[in-house]
């Protein structure tokens, strides 16, 4: 009896506690509702929580990019998220119409605006002897070749030929790709589109779909690949990082990589440097994104920045806002959305780099407010110098140096953070090292700089563009940053868990959760009872 | 089906004229009459729910039906929303491959299972069995899940290698050797999701069986072993006849949960749009799993595409489940499992 008890009071503090802990309702004339992109709901809920401090009532459901253009122009709902702004007419096979998302929305005029930006990592899980590689460096040709299939082992002449600095293993690639549909595939088969078009038109031709294809959500399955395919970010993460599958290489955010302590490959950008997929290379990389007239995206200027620090496999995903007072928006809603989007391009976008994602430019803020200009109720948006985003604020391009090339910290804490152990085998792309030099993890040499012989760089040390060493890079914010200290890739991106069921951890607290729901009651019943006959 | 026969003339019969009644008069009070309309309603809802199901099913998969025509049958590819083909000769062979590995594994074991807690063990291990094998059955397929691909699915490849080394003359167990038989290539098969859809199964397999085996006639029991048969020879001869139809009764239940099977096998595969007899390397596929993957990025006409799927998943499930309920109703203890 005394247990029953005990256990009674401390359910009843316990749910005292979340009433307490839960949010007291705040009260707004007109909420408004979104669905779409799992990709963005991190950051999309994060914000919402954010303005609901301040009564704006934002509802968001992750349901997926297509279901979320499909809730817009069906009138489900006031705003959508997208990875991919709405598709033409789709024939099916008899030459009919099967789908046409443009024209269903036609009804319901809208417009696109960037929402959150975000860069495609390359893990990988490769090994040369007993070693593991850490400083794979890849070239768009070489990742579209890796993702049709077209090679099939990491001594590939394409896969050497990024990687001069070492030896590559005679170990099968084992791609692994999305099963679900997804935004990552949908960023990533974009860039591939544009970028290794030929590799992306073979994967079409052996998916039976023609002898071009558009970028698409869903990665095309075709049989003879011997590709692995599994479920969410979090799946493919977990299936590169499983000690038998060396040799497999998959595209996922950067976050799911360093929470398994897995390094990411670099990546070939227009200037010849190989980037890592670290925020402040994406944003520098969308500086390059054009808009078209009817709000879609430009990304080839993204993928073909010139500047040093592009990571190319950057991109952003759409907000698709109503532009007309169609049911079931309103002046009312207008209003609260545009405080919405204001605060998310601004002061919202310092947040982006701790959630995994990059904050939006100023060029793409420019955008959006115009975008929102056109939402029937906005309000008037403020001037672009008093927006609190970090890239027009000057605390994110400025302050951080940038790196060409950096190796994570994954092997067992022989290379912290900030590079204070120099570490043989870490050798800068572009640059150009004298035999014998090493750069720690975290020191980077930007194209084109060279180190005179025997001259070496102190740990945390940095060479930055247009820094001290007779750099020739410009870069507009290279000045006075040659001695930043401690300012390297493996600590410039702080990221939560995140994502959909992320953490092994969270499993394990449903798991005993459930245990405890299932196997407590009659435990405690069987205590409770002397005798049952059966 | 004869409830609805009987009760829906009769209730409106009650409040017309009096009517020459064959039958004895039974006066109804009104609480009587409630709780019969409420019983016979519940019962009609079972088939509404049915129709309403298949009904909607074919409803939304029709577009990609009329779209697909036979080729729905005979193609193996799923790209609706590319402007490909689609069709399911390679899903639903897959989707039949892990439910057969599934019951392949569940019902040996659930047979001895269910014969060891009514025949052989000990009263208080009785109640305890009983108790957990219940457990068990409530325990979400989710569990299941992902103690299968965290715990499970990284120990469980080493068989399969071992399997595949061994065992190859055996075709199903036969792995290309392409790629070696690194490790690699066994975690996402359909042997791997079999088994952990077995695991689920089991609970409800036995439960079904240790019930039909318990109410064996036990005048029949007695007389078995007055008669000096053995233990064994009282199930063989006793048990198992008596409870033919729980056995497959409970097999049916087992391969109805493992056809539908959906978030551990999701979690499991790596989806296979070719069909394949080796159940050893990686690729595999189950309607439920591809609907499940498909659904979110899918559009109207794929959505539609994968309504059809769902619709042949639906009707295979009513035909085992109708084939095996002659089985069952043919048999003794066939009242007391009708599925």
């Amino acid at each position: 009896m005394q247990r029953i008890k005990k256990l009674f009071v401390a359910s009843a503090a316990f749910m005292t506690a979340c009433a307490i802990i839960a949010p007291s309702v705040v009260h707004a004339d007109s909420p408004v509702d979104g669905a779409g992109s799992t990709w963005s709901q991190i950051a999309v809920d994060q914000w919402r929580a954010d303005v609901a401090r301040q009564g704006l009532v934002i509802n968001f459901q992750g349901v997926g990019s297509t279901a979320g253009r499909a809730a817009y122009y069906q009138g489900q709902v006031d705003f959508a998220v997208s990875e991919i702004p709405f598709q033409a007419a789709l024939m099916d096979r008899s030459g009919n119409v099967a789908a046409d998302e443009t024209a269903s929305a036609a009804s319901r005029p809208y417009a696109y605006m960037p929402i959150v930006a975000g860069g495609t990592a390359f893990m990988y899980n490769l090994k040369a002897n007993g070693q593991k590689i850490t400083d794979l460096k890849l070239s768009p040709s070489t990742i579209g070749k890796i993702f049709s299939g077209q090679i099939s082992m990491w001594n590939d002449p394409a896969i050497i030929a990024d990687n001069p600095q070492r030896v590559m293993p005679a170990t099968r690639i084992k791609p692994v790709i999305r099963s679900d549909g997804s935004g990552t595939s949908a960023q990533f088969t974009a860039f591939l589109a544009s970028q290794a078009p030929d590799a992306w038109n073979y994967v079409c031709q052996q998916a039976n779909l023609g002898s071009s294809c558009a970028p698409t959500s869903l990665y095309p399955d075709f049989p003879s690949s011997g590709f692995a395919a599994q479920q969410y970010s979090d799946g493919v993460a977990n299936y590169v990082a499983a000690p038998y599958n060396e040799g497999a290489i998959t595209y996922v955010e950067y976050g799911y990589a360093k929470e398994r302590g897995f390094p990411v490959a670099s990546v070939k950008n227009a200037a010849g440097a190989y980037t890592q997929p670290v925020a402040i290379n994406v944003t520098v990389a969308l500086l390059g994104a054009r808009i078209n007239n009817d709000g879609t995206q430009v990304l080839s200027g993204v993928y073909t920045n010139s500047d040093a620090r592009a990571y190319p496999v950057s991109s952003y995903s759409y907000m698709i806002v109503p532009t007309s007072e169609a049911s079931p928006f309103n002046a009312d809603k207008g209003a609260t959305l545009s405080q919405f989007i204001y605060y998310f391009l601004c002061a919202g976008q310092q947040k982006a780099e701790q959630l995994g994602y990059a904050p939006l430019p100023k060029n793409l803020v420019e955008y959006g407010f115009t975008a929102v200009a056109q939402i029937p109720g906005a309000i008037a948006a403020p001037s672009i110098n008093s927006c609190a985003n970090p890239t027009i604020t000057g605390d994110f391009l400025v302050n951080k140096t940038v790196g060409t090339t950096a190796a994570p910290s994954s092997n067992g804490g022989t290379t912290p953070a900030g590079g204070t152990t120099p570490a043989g085998g870490t050798t800068p792309a572009g640059g150009t090292l004298a035999p014998g030099q090493t750069l720690a993890p975290g020191q980077t040499l930007a194209p084109g700089q060279t180190l005179a012989p025997g001259e070496t760089l102190a740990p945390g040390e940095t060479l930055a563009p247009g820094g001290t060493d007779g750099g020739t890079i410009d870069a507009a914010s290279g000045d006075g940053t040659g001695q930043t200290p401690g300012v390297a890739m493996a600590t410039s991106v702080v990221i939560e868990e995140s994502g959909s069921g992320t953490s092994v951890f969270v499993y394990l607290l449903i798991i005993v959760a459930i245990l405890l729901i299932v196997f407590a009651p009659p435990i405690i019943a069987a205590r409770r009872r002397p005798s049952v006959k059966i | 089906m004869s409830v609805i026969g009987q009760s829906a003339p009769s209730d409106v019969a009650d409040k017309s004229a009096p009517e020459q009644v064959v039958t004895p008069v039974i006066r109804r009070s009104g609480i009587d009459r409630t709780f019969r309309s409420v019983a016979t309603s519940s019962g009609v809802i079972t088939f509404v729910l049915m129709g309403l199901i298949g009904g909607f099913l074919l409803l939304k998969g029709y577009d990609a039906l009329k779209v697909a025509g036979w080729g729905f049958l005979t193609d193996s590819e799923w790209a609706p929303d590319q402007g490909g083909k689609f069709g399911i000769a390679a899903i639903l062979p897959f989707t039949v491959q892990i439910a057969l590995v599934a019951l392949v594994i569940a019902v040996p074991v659930a047979l001895c299972t269910a014969l060891f807690i009514t025949e052989y063990a000990p009263r208080k291990l009785r109640r305890l069995l009983t108790a957990m094998i219940d457990l068990l059955a409530a325990v979400p397929s989710l569990i299941y899940g992902l103690w299968g691909l965290f715990y499970l699915q990284p120990r469980l490849i080493t068989l399969s290698k071992w399997m595949a080394n061994h065992l190859s003359w055996v075709p199903f167990f036969h792995v290309d050797d392409q790629y070696g038989t690194s490790l690699g290539i066994f975690p996402s098969s359909t042997f791997v999701a079999g088994v952990i859809v077995s695991l689920m199964v089991i609970p409800i397999c036995t439960a079904v069986m240790r019930e039909v085996f318990s109410q064996a006639p036990p005048g029949e029991r007695e007389g078995a072993m007055a008669l000096g048969g053995t233990r064994w020879g009282v199930v063989r001869d006793v048990v198992l006849p008596f409870g033919r139809g729980g056995i497959i009764g409970g097999s049916m239940l087992g391969l109805g949960r493992a056809l539908g099977e959906t978030i551990a096998v999701t979690l499991i595969i790596s989806p296979a749009f070719t069909a394949k007899w080796s159940i050893l390397d990686q690729g595999s596929n189950s309607i439920a799993a591809l609907i499940a993957l498909k659904f979110s990025e899918s559009s109207t006409f794929g959505i539609s595409a994968l309504m059809a799927a769902g619709l042949a998943l639906f009707i295979i499930t009513l035909l085992v489940n109708a084939a095996a309920s002659t089985v069952v109703s043919k048999s003794r203890s066939g009242s007391s499992t009708e599925i």
